[in-house]
């Protein structure tokens, strides 16, 4: 009797788990429409295979460089861990995060999110955060960053944050309730539209050029890290136009990298000799790169990259294994596939851009 | 700490466990720890007025009782004659009348001082949390010592627990001593039903809160805050809206203060009982807010009509007394819920009704002796409904000055017209078809619960049904709480209206 | 008893005093009616009722307040 009683409610714990467990699926953003970006952080885990080169950084990053480009025309591999306004402090720790699975060769830090430590919009944590596993560093990711209204507890429920969403449930709730679409391209974002740079807000004086003492901290934690575990950090400047790169910014980046001995590219100084010409190659009038500038600058960075010791043309080999990732795959037959997905969705972008003016997708009425 | 936060649940959890745990004899110490931790969340300074208050009033009135003891044992000793004894008794009630009134003067000097610079002047003081609920509290008790009602206190730590113990603290229930010591110093077994019930009516609590009255508030401010935009049907939903909300609000917050206490097995006073199956706005005033009510009447309807003015005048006309009375609470009612003229105007267009219908209650007697329909089932319902509009139509002093409410009654009763609700203000009132539903389930649902309370209480007839219906139940109420409550992003999250009281 | 019956009927006709024991209770008796009764109490019998005998106890039947009445003129 008393067995049957434990039974049962053994059974009422396990449903309820399942119920809010289902309900909590449902009204989880999907980000399959306009905003993809919510789903970066969680493709990395999909990989098969490991990479040489790890990319940290914000949309500096995501949107600026083709890792297909850099296996197709150098046989490098490559992921970005990259998302929108990720912070530097979440870089640091997505950096941790990735070492759990790999040790790439070299690691490339976009430096834009130095000028900025606090977020300033949660759902900017969400869509960086919310796609990690759990772990120390996603905890500690949260804890560094998390605004004030913002709390632990809703990134370990997030039907806390996200119930909400009942209100504006979508077919793409239902269509992505098991799986999300893959949207990224080993972490880049493809944009196969074109609008040309126009009239740029004027460059706002600032009282005060120096990064945050707590940008410093994470920098210097970075380099740290890399050292430790004898990976070669390159720091780089994506050639975005806007917002601003100061040339206060520029020296103190300068400066740190000769302190240090690490190589730092500053992109926006060399876009003539990357070939990055900004009335065809941004889609949102030189914020960022479209598929065009990014693949150019996956041509320029191709060299770079392969300088660093064990960073080498993996074509026509098989993967080494780990504590995560199997051994003997053969590199091409993962790429391959990968290189069919960003051929045939750059396609379909440049197709219906010839026809719309505008791909439907990230069109805004 | 609002009783609406991660932080909250996540103290009482603690505090359950721990009340538990701890040897019975120091429960009532431990509450008292649990309720400084509760107050200092907000900053040493919170606890600052409520130790004032406690200080106070704990020595004022334990100097009163040494008083009158004394006063009894001399009387005894000298074995006085009768106008001897009058005349000894008459200086003793001097003493503790010097007594009382420094401690009302203080105490309330100070609640109408922090409510003024805050509400009327706008100086930011700081305003502890619940300082009416716990100034009332305080004062009755000081004036039940200084009337004989029951001993004082010795203890300075357990009278410090009468005033701040934590559910009560933030909104009421206003408490008296000598009920209240009863279930706060006596010991509390675990007791599963108790802890069950609580925790069914917290989360009925937060329901209320949530899902109603937080779903209705931006809706139903928009409407009472501009009554240019807002006339004719719209008027009457933002009235209707407005009344629904006080109440969802109050007495959700009022299931959660009585729900953990009874997790706790301290039972505190009901502060409320089904106010809208009142047929009268004096019966309704006595089902709302009751406590309230209740300690109004008791220090200060009582003591007003008896007080040598009101004798006075008397001598004009037999009821005057109970009208200066009756002025006097609601003036009194009006100025507690805001310092403002707008909530006096409130308060005392209550008092007014009631006095009109105080005035034509033969006039009633009559009608219902020559009619026999007035006494049938379905003008008790026009009876009630009358009621509830009238006290949400009064409400409407609280959120329209005093002139705008006479024109939107106008707009109400003459500009009102179904064709307003689709020509898309509506929309801009920010409530989607999804927040409608949930808001026409809640309110039937609140309706349906309250209805059958009328006969049994709900959480009985619950635990009467099998397991898996009591989870059904249950369960489905914490889905709708947590997925359909007004709470987190996506929302801004409110605190109870009652809190700033 | 019989001056306390009249002015109780003045109140409220239709009840019997006689036998009713919950007049405050079943709010018979609401606040109102309470302070006109003290009040006319007051004047017939010449006592003063304080406010803290107002109190359910003393008037939930005539006989209560009856009781009260002659404590007080007691007291007096």
């Amino acid at each position: 009797m008393k067995n049957k009683r434990v039974i049962c409610l053994l059974a009422l714990i396990v449903l309820s788990v399942l119920i809010l467990a289902g309900i909590q699926r449902l009204v989880l953003p999907k980000y399959m429409g306009l905003v993809v970006e919510g789903n970066f952080t969680a493709e990395y885990y999909e990989e098969e295979t490991p990479h040489d080169v790890i990319f940290l950084g914000n949309c500096e990053v995501y949107e600026n460089i083709s890792p297909i480009v850099l296996w197709r025309e150098f046989g490098i591999t490559s992921y970005i861990r990259g998302n929108a306004q990720q912070l530097i402090a979440q870089s640091y720790y997505m950096l941790e995060d990735t070492l759990r699975y790999e040790t790439p060769k070299a690691v490339v830090f976009n430096v834009a999110a130095m000028q900025q430590f606090d977020q300033d919009n949660e759902s900017y944590n969400r869509m960086t955060l919310d796609g990690m596993r759990w772990s120390s560093s996603k905890w500690n990711a949260i804890r560094a960053t998390e605004m004030e209204d913002e709390h632990m507890i809703e990134y370990i429920f997030p039907i806390l944050r996200f119930h909400s969403r009942f209100r504006e449930l979508e077919a793409d709730d239902l269509t992505y309730y098991w799986r999300r679409g893959k949207v990224a391209h080993n972490g880049y974002y493809l944009r196969a539209d074109v609008r040309p740079v126009g009239d740029l807000p004027a460059e706002r004086r600032r009282s005060d050029y120096s990064f945050d003492d707590r940008s410093w901290e994470y920098l210097d934690r970075i380099r740290q890290l890399c050292e430790d575990k004898g990976i070669q950090l390159i720091l780089m400047k994506a050639p975005s136009l806007y917002p601003a790169w100061y040339d206060q910014w520029e020296t103190q980046i300068e400066d740190y990298a000769d302190q240090y001995g690490l190589t730092y590219i500053n992109c926006l100084e060399a876009a003539d000799e990357i070939g990055i010409d900004f009335t065809t190659d941004t889609y949102d009038a030189g914020l960022h790169m479209n598929v065009y500038g990014a693949e150019k600058m996956s041509e320029y960075f191709g060299p770079i990259l392969l300088q660093v010791p064990g960073v080498e043309d993996r074509r026509g080999t098989a993967s080494e294994g780990n504590s995560h990732y199997k051994a003997g795959l053969s590199y091409d037959d993962v790429w391959r596939e990968k290189c069919e997905f960003y051929d045939a969705m750059k396609a379909s972008q440049e197709a219906e851009f010839a026809e719309l003016g505008y791909i439907k997708q990230f069109y805004i009425q | 700490m609002n009783l609406v936060s991660y932080g909250f649940l996540g103290f009482l959890a603690l505090v359950l466990a721990l009340y538990y745990v701890v040897p019975r004899r120091f429960q009532w110490i431990f509450l008292l720890a649990a309720s400084c931790v509760f107050y200092l969340s907000g900053g040493p300074v919170y606890l600052l007025y409520p130790l004032i208050t406690t200080v106070t009033t704990w020595f004022l009135a334990g100097n009163m009782g040494r008083i009158s003891a004394a006063s009894k044992a001399h009387i005894k000793e000298q074995k006085l004659d009768r106008e001897q004894k009058k005349a000894y008794q008459a200086v003793t009630k001097r003493k503790l009348r010097r007594r009382l009134v420094l401690g009302l003067l203080l105490n309330f000097g100070i609640l109408a001082v922090l409510k003024f610079m805050n509400e009327a002047a706008a100086v930011g003081w700081i305003l502890p949390l619940g300082i009416s609920y716990y100034t009332f509290q305080s004062m009755g008790y000081l004036i039940d010592v200084s009337r004989g009602k029951y001993e004082p206190e010795p203890s300075l730590p357990r009278f410090a627990l009468f005033v701040s113990f934590f559910p009560q603290m933030v909104s009421g229930p206003i408490s008296r001593f000598d009920v209240l010591k009863k279930e706060l110093f006596s010991e509390h077994p675990l007791d599963g039903q108790q802890l069950s019930f609580g925790l069914q009516r917290v989360l009925w609590g937060y329901f209320k809160k949530l899902v109603i009255a937080d779903r209705l508030g931006p809706a139903v401010s928009m409407i009472t805050s501009s009554p240019e935009t807002y006339g004719g049907i719209y008027a009457i939903l933002g009235m209707l809206g407005y009344t629904l909300q006080l109440y969802a609000d109050f007495s959700g917050c009022m299931d959660i203060v009585l729900g953990v206490s009874q997790c706790m097995g301290i039972r505190l006073p009901e502060n409320f009982n089904r106010p809208f199956g009142a047929e009268s706005l004096a019966e309704l005033w006595r089902r709302w807010h009751m406590t309230l009510t209740q300690w109004l009447r008791e220090y200060i309807f009582f003591p007003v009509s008896t007080s040598r003015f009101s004798k006075w005048l008397s001598r004009f006309n037999k009821k005057a007394p109970v009208y200066a009375a009756n002025i006097t609470v609601w003036f009194v009612t009006g100025i507690w819920h805001g310092v403002t003229w707008r909530f006096v105007a409130w308060g005392l267009a209550n008092g007014v009704v009631l006095m009109i219908s105080q005035e034509l209650t033969g006039w009633y007697r009559k009608f219902h002796k020559r009619f026999a329909f007035a006494d049938s089932r379905g003008y008790g319902c026009f009876r009630k409904l009358r009621t509830g509009l009238l006290f949400s139509w009064l409400l409407s002093f609280q959120y329209y000055s005093f002139g705008m409410v006479f024109v939107m009654t106008g707009s109400m009763i003459a500009g009102s017209r179904i064709g307003q609700l689709f020509d898309g203000s509506f929309a801009a009132l920010g409530l989607t078809g999804p927040d409608l539903a949930v808001l026409a389930v809640g309110i039937l649902l609140m309706y349906l619960v309250s209805r059958l309370k009328e006969s049994k209480d709900v959480r009985q007839i619950l635990a009467e049904k099998p397991l898996a219906v009591r989870y059904a139940v249950i369960f489905s109420l914490f889905l709708l709480v947590l997925v359909t409550g007004t709470y987190g992003h996506g929302y801004d999250a409110g605190t109870f209206i009652y809190n700033r009281f | 008893m019989n001056d306390l019956i009249e002015i109780l009927e003045d109140i409220n006709p239709d009840i019997d005093y006689n036998s009713y024991d919950s007049l405050v209770d079943d709010e018979i008796l609401t606040s109102f009616e309470l302070v006109q009764l003290v009040t006319q109490i007051n004047d017939t019998f010449d006592i003063s009722i304080p406010a803290e005998e107002i109190i359910p106890e003393n008037f939930n039947s005539a006989q209560a307040i009856y009781d009260l009445i002659q404590r007080l003129e007691e007291e007096g």
